[in-house]
């Protein structure tokens, strides 16, 4: 089990990992969140028409973000200790393989198994101008992607060919100590 | 980087591509009118009954399905040049299997009250009625367009119409400066609406029904409606073209179709 010794990893390959995983997890989804949210208000703004239901929307949008941020943090975790170990290393192949697997259960999680429902009640008055008399009740809007869903789990559990074929194919200069970086 | 890590890194690349290509691709409407089915629907000779009241048709279309998906509920019907559906004769649905070909066999009989309203030409003297019957599918995402023009035409000779005692006498009346024609066709119950055409730019054609078809085709002009439609076709390359009574064109004839009624005219003028 020498493979798992922390003095075989490197804590730069280990940074980089760290700094590209909380972009793709954190900062990217805010961006779009925080342009589609200026979008938003910049048509609302614009608009006659009352969007009283946007803002139910937006929470969800926000509720489903947390939900991603959170579920996505082993993820990152994964991916740093992973590459905090050398290209060949037993080590790396586990954590790396195990973050391909753990993508999958992620987008299955955040996606809610294929479906994601949201009350759109209250947009639907405002948008048809009748909030006040409220003529809409209970509309649900349920997005069906399970085909899709299928899809990106197999392309994220297919990734985990890389850290296979990264190991057989260094293993054999990390077992001479010819290969300690990345 | 390790050559198999590298190879790697291609293949996950590739397939993504590939995968994602195969999304995309499946959200692109495919193109119905073109792709549904496999040259034209085949109609057999028409039949018209021994009473000359009914036609009767029989035909085949055969489906192969080029389309990726499955397509459930297409329905199939016959219809008439003028839009209306004989809905009465056939309307049935089927279902096509993606990667199969399928054949459907159709058919029914006509009464030729319903189709009579139909274009009225001669050819080598004889009066008949063109029967123009073609096939509408719908059912998968909108309606499809027409397929085609008019799948077939039966001329009915009018000499059975006119040997049947229960269908009456036709007769028409030239006047004297060849601007105005009548024609009636008696004790036969036509069922269709009243309609007001043009024929070309200058004539214009009632067509209205009461104890049987009258029909008056007049000019607008100073001409008269054998040398209106005389110069009409002349113009228009051999093609006499029909408008409804809002200028809308409803089909252009073709050259022996145009020849034929500027004949029948002739012929009617010069016996009235």
């Amino acid at each position: 089990m020498s493979d798992f010794a922390v003095s075989n990893g490197n804590v730069k390959s280990a940074a980089i990992a760290c700094i590209i995983s909380v972009i793709v997890v954190v900062v990217l989804p805010l961006i779009i969140i925080y342009s589609v949210d200026y979008l938003l208000t910049a048509i609302v703004n614009n608009s006659e028409a009352s969007f009283d239901g946007i803002d139910s929307l937006k929470e969800r949008a926000m509720s489903f973000y947390t939900m991603y941020l959170l579920l996505g943090i082993p993820l990152i975790a994964l991916n740093v200790v992973g590459k905090f170990y050398p290209e060949g290393n037993y080590a790396r192949l586990t954590f790396l393989s195990m973050a391909s697997v753990y993508s999958a259960i992620w987008l299955y999680l955040i996606f809610g198994g294929g479906e994601i429902s949201m009350d759109v009640t209250s947009l639907a008055n405002s948008v048809s101008g009748t909030q006040e008399n409220a003529v809409f009740k209970n509309i649900d809007i349920t997005l069906v992607m399970a085909g899709l869903l299928k899809i990106m789990m197999f392309l994220a559990l297919f990734k985990i060919i890389v850290p296979i074929s990264e190991y057989f194919g260094a293993r054999k200069k990390y077992l001479e100590g010819g290969n300690n970086s990345k | 980087m390790n050559g198999p890590k590298l190879l790697a890194r291609i293949v996950v690349i590739i397939v993504t591509l590939a995968v994602l290509a195969t999304v995309v691709l499946s959200f692109v409407p495919t193109d119905m009118s073109k792709n549904i089915i496999e040259g034209e629907p085949k109609f057999d000779d028409p039949i018209v009954s021994d009473d000359g009241l009914y036609v009767t048709f029989h035909g085949s279309i055969t489906f192969n399905n080029i389309l990726k998906k499955d397509i459930k509920d297409l329905s199939l019907y016959v219809y008439m040049q003028n839009g209306e559906v004989v809905t009465d004769i056939m309307n049935f649905k089927i279902d096509l299997v993606s990667g199969q070909s399928e054949t459907v066999e159709f058919g029914g009989t006509v009464p030729l009250i319903l189709i009579a309203e139909h274009i009225l030409y001669a050819s080598n003297g004889e009066s008949i009625v063109y029967v123009p019957i073609s096939l509408k599918i719908s059912g998968y995402y909108n309606e499809l367009p027409i397929i085609g023009e008019p799948l077939v035409g039966t001329k009915v000779d009018m000499d059975i119409l006119m040997k049947t005692n229960s269908l009456g006498n036709a007769s028409y009346h030239f006047s004297n400066d060849g601007k105005t024609m009548t024609a009636s066709i008696t004790g036969l119950n036509f069922a269709f609406e009243d309609m007001s055409l043009k024929i070309g730019e200058n004539v214009k054609a009632n067509i209205s029904h009461g104890s049987g078809m009258n029909l008056i085709i007049s000019s607008i002009n100073d001409t008269s409606v054998t040398d209106n439609i005389s110069r009409e076709i002349s113009e228009n390359g051999g093609k006499l073209k029909i408008y409804d009574n809002t200028g809308k064109l409803l089909t252009t004839l073709d050259e022996d179709q145009s020849k034929a009624v500027l004949d029948l005219l002739k012929m009617m003028e010069a016996s009235a």
